[in-house]
């Protein structure tokens, strides 16, 4: 019979008008830092798909007929290597044309000792091994390495990692604001309502039947506050995305979700209600065991 | 049913408002509890019905030891114990109804069950046209009938007045103990504190009298 009652009469306090107000601006916030969050996620999936299609072997510079001999290796290493979609070697001449542009024409003495480049593109249906390609060029060819970009790469995602964490750490401060607002506004609701508390609390009530009152109540106020957050927040991030879209360039930080990460934002109205609920109920709960 | 032993209470850090009260009311039992204004009486009232525990002593209700008693063990002895506040203490929002029907809800008794009991009890109180009144249009005298709907409805078996003739004119007074009266012979053990010298010669039960916080007994007990 208890159940849903309400002898606190809950529904008429101040924290009834302002906190679904608060907690909506919350909501919002940690909506736009996970979406952010989320969205860099994909961002670093295209990053690495861009640029691990490619790959580099250097051979170390050498006398003329030793270093076709070492490109004779590597060549048939790479033709044994299924995944790979074409290779180019970049010889003395393409080289030359390379560095042109910083050395000047004409500047480059003839002996100037000079690797050997073999640009490599990677069938992205079928990658291969990276490590594995590294570790039979190395063996097999004396002076190789293999670059696979993986250095740039990966400051890039050590950035945007870096990035994430600091949004999934402004959710959990906004997490323990939130907390903190829902303490302030149980306790005051609390010391608002003593009289009648004192009361029905000396008849025989139990902590838990009070309790339950207020984490009714502060369930409702954090999922109103949260729907409406949540609101604002989808149009502002579906209005960013549509905005991305219409840019250029494959590397801008684009802000792009997957289904499961639109998924992921629709929990936080959720969390705000649960993270309300808990609250009020333990502050409550604390607040009871001061009564004998 | 209760007994006191070498029992203190002190608010707080304050000074000791009760000491060394010993007393014993037998079930089925009926006092007056009196003394000067200040002598504590509220206080030990307080005792009886649990909002404070003595700092000192023993107190058994129930053949409970409640000094001790675990703190949610206390909710269940409160709901044997029926009180009519000095100031009636009705919550403002509920309707008369509602506000008898509190005690057997905190009960979890079941709604036709309660409905039934509730209208019985506001009709026997002559209150049967008031069902939905707030206390604040209800006059002094439909707000302490309220007051013992409420401390009586759920069949305790200890019920304590404090200065239930206080605020009430006389006659009201007297038809409110005559209340008590009944409800003790069907077997409630009653307390009622009171300094009106008058009510007690009256009724002549057996006295407790407080003096600056020890406690006399006078007559059979
Ligand atoms: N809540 C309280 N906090 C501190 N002191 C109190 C409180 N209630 C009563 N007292 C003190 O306890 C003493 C006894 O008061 P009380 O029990 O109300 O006496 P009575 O009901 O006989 O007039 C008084 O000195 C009073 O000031
Ligand atoms: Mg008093």
């Amino acid at each position: 019979m208890s159940r849903g009652r309400s002898d606190l009469q809950l529904e008429g306090d101040p924290s009834a008008r302002i906190l679904p107000w608060v907690i909506g601006i919350m909501v919002y916030l940690a909506a736009l830092a996970l979406g952010g969050a989320l969205s860099i996620n994909g961002a670093i999936e295209r990053w690495n798909r861009a640029l691990t299609d490619r790959a580099t072997i250097q051979i170390d510079p050498a006398p003329s007929a030793e270093q076709d001999r070492r490109l004779g290796l590597a060549i048939e290493v790479i033709k044994t290597t299924p995944g790979i979609a074409r290779h180019e070697v970049l010889g003395r001449p393409a080289l030359i044309g390379l560095l042109e542009p910083w050395l000047g024409r004409g500047n480059l003495p003839g002996e100037l000792p000079l690797p050997i480049l073999i640009d490599l593109t990677i069938d992205p249906a079928a990658p291969p091994r990276l490590d594995e390609l590294r570790r039979r060029i190395e063996a097999s060819v004396p002076g190789a390495r293999l670059d696979d970009h993986s250095l740039w790469t990966g400051g890039l995602v050590a950035a945007a990692r870096a990035i994430q964490a600091l949004a999934l750490a402004a959710v959990g401060l906004i997490g323990l604001a939130a907390v903190a607002i829902v303490v302030f506004a149980t306790r005051a609701g609390f010391a608002a309502h003593l009289e009648v508390i004192d009361i029905i609390h000396l008849m025989g009530a139990r902590d838990a039947y009070i309790a339950r009152q207020f984490q009714d109540h502060f369930l409702g106020l954090g999922a109103k506050g949260g729907i409406l957050g949540l609101a604002v927040a989808l149009a502002t991030l579906v209005g960013f995305v549509v905005l991305g879209e219409s840019m250029e360039g494959p590397l801008l930080p684009r802000l792009a979700l997957d289904w499961w990460a639109w998924l992921t934002l629709t929990l936080l109205p959720v969390l705000a209600a649960l993270v309300a609920r808990t609250t009020a109920r333990a502050t409550v709960l604390s607040q009871l065991r001061r009564m004998p | 049913m209760v007994r006191f032993e070498n029992v203190g209470m002190r608010y707080g850090l304050g000074p000791e408002v009760l000491r060394d009260i010993t007393l014993e009311l037998k079930a089925g039992s009926f006092h007056f509890l009196t003394g000067p204004s200040g002598a504590g009486k509220s206080s030990l009232l307080r005792l009886l019905y649990l909002a404070n525990r003595p700092s000192r002593g023993l107190l058994t209700m129930f053949e409970q030891e409640v000094t001790r008693l675990a703190r949610d063990r206390l909710p269940d002895l409160r709901r044997r114990i029926g009180v009519v506040f000095q100031d009636f203490r009705l919550i403002p929002h509920l309707s008369a109804f509602d506000n008898v029907a509190l005690p057997l809800r905190l009960a979890d008794t079941p709604e036709a069950q309660m409905r039934a009991h509730v209208g019985e009890l506001l009709a026997w109180v002559g209150l049967a046209d008031r069902m939905t009144a707030r206390p604040a249009t209800l006059s002094g005298g439909e707000k302490q009938r309220v007051a013992i709907a409420r401390a009586v409805i759920a069949r305790p078996r200890l019920l304590l007045a404090d200065e239930p003739t206080g605020n009430v004119d006389a006659d009201l007074g007297y038809r409110l103990m005559y209340l008590f009266e009944e409800l003790n012979r069907v077997g409630t053990t009653v307390v009622i504190a009171t300094h009106d010298g008058r009510l007690i010669e009256r009724f002549g039960h057996p006295v407790l009298r407080l003096r600056a916080g020890m406690v006399q007994v006078e007559g059979a007990t």
